[in-house]
């Protein structure tokens, strides 16, 4: 199987997503004199986000890592280079 | 604490690292690099991006602008986040190209200029030489702090003689650890597995040296975070810590773009990040477990800051709250590791970055220089390795003692912060450069060149030039009017612009300024044919067939120049081995061929290019190879055929699971076709079975009664009575046979009425009544509560009854038979007849194929009774003329139901037949 177009879709999204979260219009969303279990709300959001922005990194980098493994394990690489993927060096 | 025991403990953690990194070599010489090559010492090397400033800077700037120190630790997560597209692509050109620096890189892309490569070197000199000096600054004001008996003492200039001077030792033990390990010898790339694993320990160390004051912050000066924020929240000079002030877009946008620039950018990330990667796949784990090392860190900031800002006296100096909150509370074991801390992340950035500069200076700055030198030109001329080490060990020592006359200078001038910032401003200049020879196909070597003489000049004078104009050596008259007084040419106020913050309008003009220059020229201006070529190898890194570009350049050498080439630069051993791995590949011949073609003049060039840069090693190969051209219509016919490729492999993937699905759809016809041929001809040997049988004694019975011999006249009789049955029992089943074909060929439906449904059902029980007493069958019919009208054909509903009835009495097994029928509505507008029995069922297999008139149902039936068994596929099509449904219901070893389903007549119809709604076509009664 070449890499699912929708697993490369998420590749460029996640880091879009995580800057557009970790700048200035959509940051003030989370600028409120609010505490939560007794932690100011600023800090706490950008770090929550922070933190589920590495999670599915994780997961994301794994499904990027087998769906490369795969397209080496069924040779199936002249096709899917096309799509600007092939698997990395010393797999094959 | 005793300067000499602090003296001892940080020999100690430096001594410790030059065994690791000496035994980490080792172990790598003897091909067991190990733990070195796993995507977490991989991971842990890129945290050298956590410097001092880091350390000590990152609480330092949280007490004095709030939550922007996040930015610097934002900035790499969200470039780590995005790998797939960006660092992945960094990482396979650098390793196919055999990459040794940044300076290398942006200079193999634009046609392996000697003067791209040179202006990158110095601007990153420029720029890091203050970011050293601040490790070295950073180093010797912890250590003051540590052993000054009040502890709190902010940091003054250092006195006395350079021999009492912490930060001297600490660069004399890093320069002779980088010279150590960083020199030893020439590798394949620029690798250093010693200097990796003693980085990657420093990593831990820092980490967790901070974690501890941050723990400690929370659980020693507090009591747990929520004591931490309790005393916070209401205290007046931490609110910038838990709000954004206003204005702050401008700062926090360019500080994020800086530091996310920075970790491609700055030469040691591009050291640690591309050029000591061993395998693309690291990048996968470090692209979560880098942004978890720098969350955590940051996370640890803030109870740190906090204790700092309420602990302390106000003018404690925040850049050293690491040292002093744990000191002020006595904490002095605590202290000595968050000094370790900081020596850790000063020591491993200064390791990590005179390496790479030092590459960066001996391949692009002196050898060029000695390359043009004729004594060293000289054919004959001796090995040059050892040339290239002198130069990168005295580029070494020149970097250190570079630093340190820096911060010797400048001790007593600017926090941490600032420097840091001006430093990562002047390596993002090579971000446009960068950003384009990846993805931009037609940058060119002017344009690259003009955009960084650009970004470089105007960030000179509106970020540096102020700054030496502030701390008052020179410029002071350029920097307070402008220069021959012309006042929109301000540094810090360039065209007038006035109210962003000096760094953010330096960062704007300078970006700007590059980017600009970099896109006209180019669009202005050709590219070289080599530049054609490399540009295809960066931009298509990707695609399969890249090797195959080169194939566009054509030259020629004599082996023996080629070998000699090799063996002055990569020492006798290495060449050796390329040229054997070469003949050994090509040919049993077992001896290098005798006119050197492209691809392996091309190798060498490559492995030339992993220890002088693709500049030099250009140079050097361009003096032995003859006749060099490179076709640009070839590359440009390469990438063409190759996207054709790719198009008409696509458009066959497409047909090819058309095809297959067509095939399938065949495949499945096929099937049901083969499976009605055969019932077919089952159908045609029972029917001819079944015709044989009563043809059979009726010639034998006319037989008899033509024979000579007299008959008996009540036998003769008797016998024309059974022909005349059997002749019957042919005719019906004939009858059936023409019905059942002239049913299914016409199609259609009937003519319908209004019929009693209770009626129908009344007569058909009555027809079958008799036959139900013969076979001792009970036969009953369940009241209905009133008349229902359906509508349909009148005979034959009751020919479909007639027939189920047959059935269900003449099959009926039970020792007490008994049939029922059942009438009940369904919905509004529907009816159904039940026939149900108590007999033994019909088997699972033959439930789907009694109705057809294939089945061999029908073979069972008909040797059992006189009925033809065309009986339920008569019916089934019978019903369905008159829109209605048979079907079994159910059926199970307690007895079989099957039921006639039809539609109810409307209520208010009259009484003249009507025509259920035509489904094919309307036709007249037959």
């Amino acid at each position: 199987m070449s890499l699912r177009a929708n697993t490369r879709d998420l590749a460029i999204i996640l880091p879009v997503g995580a800057l557009a979260i970790f700048l200035p219009p959509y940051l003030r969303i989370f600028d409120q004199p609010v505490t939560v279990l007794g932690i100011p709300l600023l800090p706490l959001a950008i770090f929550t986000a922070w933190l589920v922005g590495i999670v599915l990194t994780l997961l994301l980098a794994r499904r990027l890592t087998r769906a490369a493994t795969d397209a080496v394990g069924t040779g199936a690489s002249s096709v899917s280079a096309g799509d600007g993927e092939d698997a990395p060096p010393g797999t094959g | 604490m005793s300067s000499g025991f602090v003296v001892i403990v940080a020999t100690l953690y430096l001594g410790g690292l030059f065994v690791l990194a000496f035994v980490t070599d080792r172990r790598a010489a003897r091909g067991a690099a190990g733990f070195v090559s796993s995507p977490v010492v991989y991971t842990l090397s890129l945290a050298v991006y956590c410097t001092s400033w880091t350390f000590y800077g990152a609480v330092g700037s949280a007490a004095r602008n709030g939550l922007e120190f996040l930015t610097i630790y934002l900035g790499p997560t969200v470039v780590l986040m995005g790998w797939w597209f960006f660092l992945r692509k960094l990482v396979r050109i650098s390793n196919a190209q055999r990459i040794t620096s940044i300076a290398d890189f942006i200079s193999a892309r634009y046609g392996k200029s000697g003067g791209i490569s040179a202006l990158v070197t110095i601007i990153a000199l420029v720029g890091i030489t203050p970011y050293i000096a601040l490790q070295l600054k950073a180093v010797a004001a912890s250590f003051d702090v540590l052993v000054t008996p009040e502890g709190a003492a902010i940091a003054a200039a250092p006195e006395g003689g350079l021999l009492a001077d912490t930060a001297f030792w600490v660069a004399i033990a890093m320069g002779a650890f980088v010279i150590l390990f960083g020199t030893r010898h020439i590798g394949a790339r620029e690798r250093h597995p010693g200097i990796v694993a003693a980085i990657a320990l420093e990593s831990i160390v820092k980490l967790f040296a901070f974690i501890a004051i941050g723990l400690f912050a929370i659980y020693g000066l507090h009591d747990g975070v929520r004591d931490l924020f309790d005393s916070a929240i209401t205290d007046q000079r931490l609110q910038h810590m838990f709000t954004l002030p206003d204005g702050f877009e401008g700062r926090w946008i360019t500080t994020l773009f800086l530091a996310g620039a920075a970790m491609v950018c700055l030469p040691r990330q591009f050291q640690v990040m591309v050029v000591e990667n061993a395998d693309e796949r690291h990048l996968s784990t470090a692209s979560w477990l880098f942004p978890l090392y720098l969350m955590l860190i940051s996370l640890f900031v803030v109870p740190i800051t906090i204790s700092g800002l309420t602990a302390l006296p106000a003018d404690a100096n925040p850049d050293l709250f690491v040292l002093t909150v744990p000191l002020s509370a006595g904490q002095n074991t605590l202290a000595l590791l968050a000094f370790i801390g900081g020596l850790s992340a000063a020591t491993s950035m200064v390791i990590v970055s005179s390496i790479a500069l030092s590459i960066m200076i001996s391949n692009h700055l002196v050898m060029p220089i000695l390359l043009r030198l004729p004594f060293l030109n000289r054919p004959q001329a001796g090995n040059l390795t050892a040339t290239i080490l002198t130069v990168r060990r005295l580029s070494i020592a020149s970097i250190l003692v570079l630093g340190f006359v820096y911060y010797r200078i400048t001790a007593s001038s600017d926090p941490l912060a600032s420097i840091g910032l001006i430093s990562f401003a002047g390596v993002a200049q090579f971000l446009p450069a960068l950003v384009g020879a990846m993805f931009w196909a037609r940058g060119n070597r002017h344009g690259a060149m003009a955009g960084l003489v650009a970004g470089f000049a105007v960030w000179a004078y509106t970020l540096i030039l102020p700054s030496l104009a502030e701390a008052g050596w020179a410029f002071h008259d350029l920097a307070a009017n402008g220069p021959w007084g012309l006042a929109f040419l301000l540094p810090t106020r360039l065209f007038g612009v006035s109210v962003m913050d000096p760094l953010v309008h330096g960062v704007l003009w300078s970006i700007t300024a590059n980017v600009v220059a970099y896109v006209f020229v180019s669009a202005l201006t050709e590219q070289s044919p080599l530049e054609s070529l490399q540009s295809a190898l960066f931009v298509n890194a990707f695609r399969p067939d890249g090797a195959r570009m080169l194939d566009a350049v054509q030259r020629s050498a004599t082996d023996r120049d080629v070998y000699r080439l090799a063996q002055r630069v990569l020492g006798l051993e290495r060449a050796k081995r390329i040229f054997d791995d070469y003949a050994h590949r090509t040919g049993p011949g077992g001896h290098p061929p005798a006119a050197m073609d492209e691809s392996l003049i091309t190798h060498v060039e490559r492995e030339l290019a992993g220890s002088v840069g693709a500049a030099s090693a250009r140079s050097l190969v361009s003096r032995i190879v003859k006749g060099e051209t490179i076709s640009v219509e070839a590359v440009i016919d390469i990438l063409d055929r190759t996207q054709q490729a790719i198009n008409t492999s696509r458009a066959l993937q497409v047909k090819s699971r058309e095809l297959e699905e067509t095939a399938q759809k065949l495949q499945r016809a096929n099937d049901e076709l083969k499976r009605q041929d055969r019932l077919k001809d089952d159908f045609l040997s029972h029917v001819s079975h079944e015709l044989r049988t009563p043809m059979t004694s009726i010639r034998s019975f006319s037989e008899i009664l033509l024979s000579p011999t007299p008959t008996d006249e009540a036998d003769a009789r008797r016998f024309l009575e059974i022909i005349q049955q059997e002749s019957e029992r042919l005719t019906r089943l004939l009858d059936q046979i023409l019905d059942l074909s002239r049913l299914e060929q016409e199609g259609g439906q009937d003519r319908l009425e209004r019929v009693d449904c209770a009626a129908v059902v009344d007569s058909a029980v009555a027809t079958m009544r008799g036959a139900a007493e013969r076979q001792r069958v009970t036969l009953s019919i369940a009241p209905s509560d009133a008349a229902i009208l359906v509508l349909a054909d009148r005979d034959r509903l009751k020919q479909v009854l007639v027939n189920l009835l047959s059935n269900a009495i003449k099959f009926n097994d039970n020792a007490k038979p008994s049939v029922r029928v059942e009438t009940e509505r369904v919905g509004n507008d529907r009816v159904r007849i039940l026939v149900s029995d108590n007999g033994s069922g019909i088997a699972e297999h033959e439930r789907e194929i009694i109705f057809s008139k294939y089945a061999r149902g029908w073979n069972v039936t008909s040797a059992r009774a006189s009925g033809t068994g065309l009986g339920l596929a008569i019916s089934r099509q019978l019903v369905e003329r008159m829109g209605g449904v048979l079907e079994l219901v159910h059926s199970s070893a307690a007895g079989a139901c099957f039921a006639v389903t039809l539609a109810t007549a409307p209520a208010e119809q009259s009484d003249t037949p009507g025509v259920v709604q035509p489904l094919r076509h309307a036709h007249g009664s037959d």
